[in-house]
């Protein structure tokens, strides 16, 4: 592995945050309201106190091997055999995981910015970069999140308050017409989102202390819980459910409705810039669980080398799995959450008593 | 040294190429730039015609210009956005459209459904929200795209700037974009639109010679609103009518209202503050409505002998002012309720908020509620001022 590589309580912080945030910020506005309609922001403050208990789970497990990656104890817990089942899954899941992500870019790009330039053209440019990450390594990729991190929080504050003028209270009424049922059916969405969220176990024993990096586990999903209550707040309360639900970005259109003085305007782009950031650093956490994961299945002693072909053939596979935008849609909404739940609680919590239960065990042996 | 700079020029070229982002360039010199489009519908077919800005013309300092600041062509398609590729044929240059400031549908189309036309503008990418949609009442669509106009050369760039001024300081319209639209539509509320109409002389109207007058024979001019249930034409509010709405919509900005003072006439007051707030309830089972405004305005001009510096005359001012408003909006609730049956008031949506349990009941038939709905107006004015003077001269020139 040669020179152990380490990252920052803070760093960890950003890049939970980011993650939280990922393509979150751009679909869920969206998602939100098809159950929830005026009431999508009450829909995301559920959904943060959801996604706490699965960081709850994550840093428990997190926190019983200090210092090993997930990787390491998946066998370490299960044995040799069905520790490499466990990794097998955790590796398909991560590589499909990507080749989502990369969809997404596809189909946000080649609808909205670039019409005309082939879509393979775009993913191939995100994903050298990507690959770029990856093989620069971990301390290289987090000094960079840092270093952009402050650029943007101000960049998204900014488009807050730019928007703060053209909000209507009327969006948003009546609040919780039909109930708490809906509402709370709605917020699963962000769950489902967060359901990935088991890779960040890689990165969290690169922190050197575990109650830090537990620590800066809740203060980055705070973060990025923060911004997508008041990203899916604003999008109701200056959209309205009905715009929201027929555009195929909507906080894209959000951007658009920005307008300082006939002066300022059309800056949507700058949602683009957020999205784009917090994206890549989504696909490079999948990116190198797929790769690290790969190495480990296959004994391999470097796992930046097997960086590139893999890439290729998530450039491929995202390609032939979603080719369109029905087709990601029908997947988002109604197979994702079936998909992740497996993978999103079923390996921390198998994980979680297997281990348990071994311990047992050893006592009771000792005894 | 030179061996570095074999081995990285490579990269350095390959860099240049590939970041100058050229893949969806578009050259100024090959674009035609859109300022409006027009729709009719003609025998099963999309008639679209598009007034392109003659840049060429536009950029002249000189008015010796002979050529016309814009040039119309026209397609037919099954699909607008068909017949708007198809303006190749005819246009020696790519439609750019992002540049767009109106787009104006006739009145059949209007009454058989616009939505089918407008569901392209909402889609194609390249458009932006910030034109404005018009309705050409008793007018031919082309008749509108061709006619050129004074002060501001481009057609599309005057009447945009028309309906600006206008909602700032005369409140019979409202810029209404196309998302706007879109969503009125699908709601309970019924959608409006400004109108445009042409008059005058249809030959001179496409020649230059009409704007070399100073009194232009021919023009367009912003006429009515047009009152849509769902996504069909219902008919047209006056411009009485189309002030009583603005006024219950707080889209006026700016207004002239005129009051009756006394038997010499009517005074002019000049509004510039105004709130609304549309009210909707249920009692013993049934809908009511209301409407309450709050109007600051001060006295723009009056005929009659009256002193505005007592306080006295200025509240039966404010009186005659707060029934007069009144008759503005019951004119656009009467039309709207009886002749147009839709609720461009939004009764309907604030039912939905104030009582969104029993709305369900409400909302299969709600026209029919609608209809019949009881609306209690109260309108509240204070005159703020009355001017640079108090007395008016005219009390000592008319008298005998």
């Amino acid at each position: 592995m040669g020179r152990e590589e380490q990252i920052t309580a803070r760093q960890f912080t950003i890049l939970v945050a980011l993650y939280t945030m990922g393509d979150a910020i751009l679909y869920l506005p969206g998602q939100f309201i098809m159950d929830a309609k005026q009431d999508a922001w009450i829909a995301s403050i559920f959904s943060i106190v959801e996604i706490f208990s699965v960081v709850l789970l994550l840093t428990v497990l997190g926190k019983r091997y200090p210092g090993l990656s997930l990787l390491d104890y998946m066998e370490g817990i299960l044995g040799k055999f069905f520790g490499k089942i466990l990794l097998s899954y955790f590796v398909a899941f991560c590589f499909l995981d990507v080749s989502i992500l990369l969809m997404e870019v596809g189909d946000f790009m080649g609808s909205q910015i670039f019409p005309k330039t082939p879509t393979d053209v775009i993913l191939l440019l995100f994903m050298s970069i990507v690959v770029l990450a990856a093989r620069l390594g971990p301390e290289a990729t987090h000094r960079t999140s840092e270093m952009m991190f402050p650029f943007i929080v101000v960049l998204f504050l900014f488009m807050i308050i730019a928007l703060s003028p053209r909000i209507e209270l009327k969006n948003i009424q009546p609040i919780m017409a039909h109930g708490l049922f809906p509402v709370i059916k709605a917020s699963r969405v962000l769950f489902g989102f967060f359901l990935d969220s088991v890779a960040l176990l890689i990165l969290f024993p690169l922190v050197k202390q575990p109650n830090a990096a537990t620590k800066s586990f809740y203060k980055g999903t705070a973060i990025g819980g923060v911004i997508i209550i008041l990203i899916s707040t604003a999008s109701v309360l200056v959209l309205g459910v009905d715009t929201i639900s027929r555009h195929a970005f909507p906080v894209y259109t959000l951007g658009k409705k920005i307008s300082i003085g006939n002066f300022v305007e059309r800056i949507e782009i700058i949602f683009t810039v957020l999205w784009f950031t917090s994206l890549f650093f989504k696909s490079y956490l999948f990116f190198i669980s797929t790769t690290q994961g790969v190495s480990k299945l296959f004994g391999l002693k470097n796992d930046k080398i097997i960086a590139l072909p893999i890439a290729f053939v998530m450039v491929l596979i995202g390609r032939i799995l979603f080719p369109s935008r029905a087709s990601f849609e029908e997947w988002s909404t109604i197979h994702w959450l079936s998909h992740a739940i497996p993978f999103g609680l079923g390996i921390p919590v198998i994980l979680l008593l297997v281990d348990f239960f071994r311990k047992q065990w050893i006592k009771m042996r000792a005894k | 040294m030179i061996r570095t700079f074999v081995r990285v020029s490579p990269i350095i070229i390959l860099i240049l190429i590939l970041t100058t982002g050229c893949w969806d360039r578009k050259e100024l010199n090959n674009l035609a730039i859109a300022s409006a489009i027009g729709i009719e519908k003609k025998d099963g077919h999309y008639r679209v015609i598009v007034q392109i800005e003659n840049a060429g013309e536009i950029a002249k300092k000189s008015a010796s210009g002979t050529g016309a600041p814009v040039a119309t062509f026209q397609t037919n398609g099954k699909t607008v956005f068909e017949a708007l590729r198809k303006m190749s044929t005819v246009s020696p240059r790519e439609i750019y459209v992002s540049h767009l400031r109106f787009v104006v549908l006739s009145e059949e189309l209007a009454q058989e459904g616009i939505g089918k036309a407008l569901e392209f503008f909402s889609r194609y990418a390249n458009f932006r929200t910030d034109f404005n949609i018009f309705i050409a009442r008793k007018s031919e669509v082309i008749n509108i795209l061709t006619t050129l106009t004074q002060i501001e050369k481009i057609p599309g760039i005057s009447i945009f700037s028309s309906i600006r001024s206008s909602v700032r300081t005369w409140g019979e319209f409202q810029e209404i974009s196309i998302d706007q639209f879109i969503s009125k539509m699908e709601s309970d509320t019924g959608a409006v639109l400004p109108g445009l109409s042409y008059s005058g002389d249809e030959e001179i109207s496409k020649n230059m010679s009409n704007i070399q007058n100073s009194l232009a024979p021919a023009h367009i001019k912003l006429s009515g609103m047009a009152v849509f249930k769902k996504d069909r034409l219902r008919g047209w509010l006056n411009e009485m009518e189309s002030i009583g709405l603005n006024f219950t919509q707080n889209a006026i900005k700016e207004t002239v209202v005129h009051v009756p003072c006394g038997k010499e006439g009517n005074m002019a007051v000049d509004i510039f503050h105004t709130k609304a707030k549309v009210k909707s309830w249920i009692e013993n089972e049934k809908p009511y409505g209301g409407i309450d405004l709050y109007i600051e305005g001060s006295i723009g001009e009056i005929p009659c002998p009256i002193d505005v510096s007592q306080v006295e005359k200025i509240l039966l001012l404010e009186k005659n002012t707060n029934k007069e408003i009144e008759k503005y909006v019951s004119s656009a609730l009467r039309k709207s309720q009886k002749s147009l049956r839709s609720d461009i008031f939004g009764f309907g949506e604030e039912l939905n908020r104030s009582n969104p349990k029993k709305w369900g009941a409400f909302k299969k038939n709600w026209d029919a509620f609608f209809v019949d709905l009881p609306v209690e107006i109260t309108v509240k004015t204070k005159l703020r001022s009355s001017g640079q003077t108090l007395k008016s001269f005219l009390e000592n020139v008319t008298k005998e």
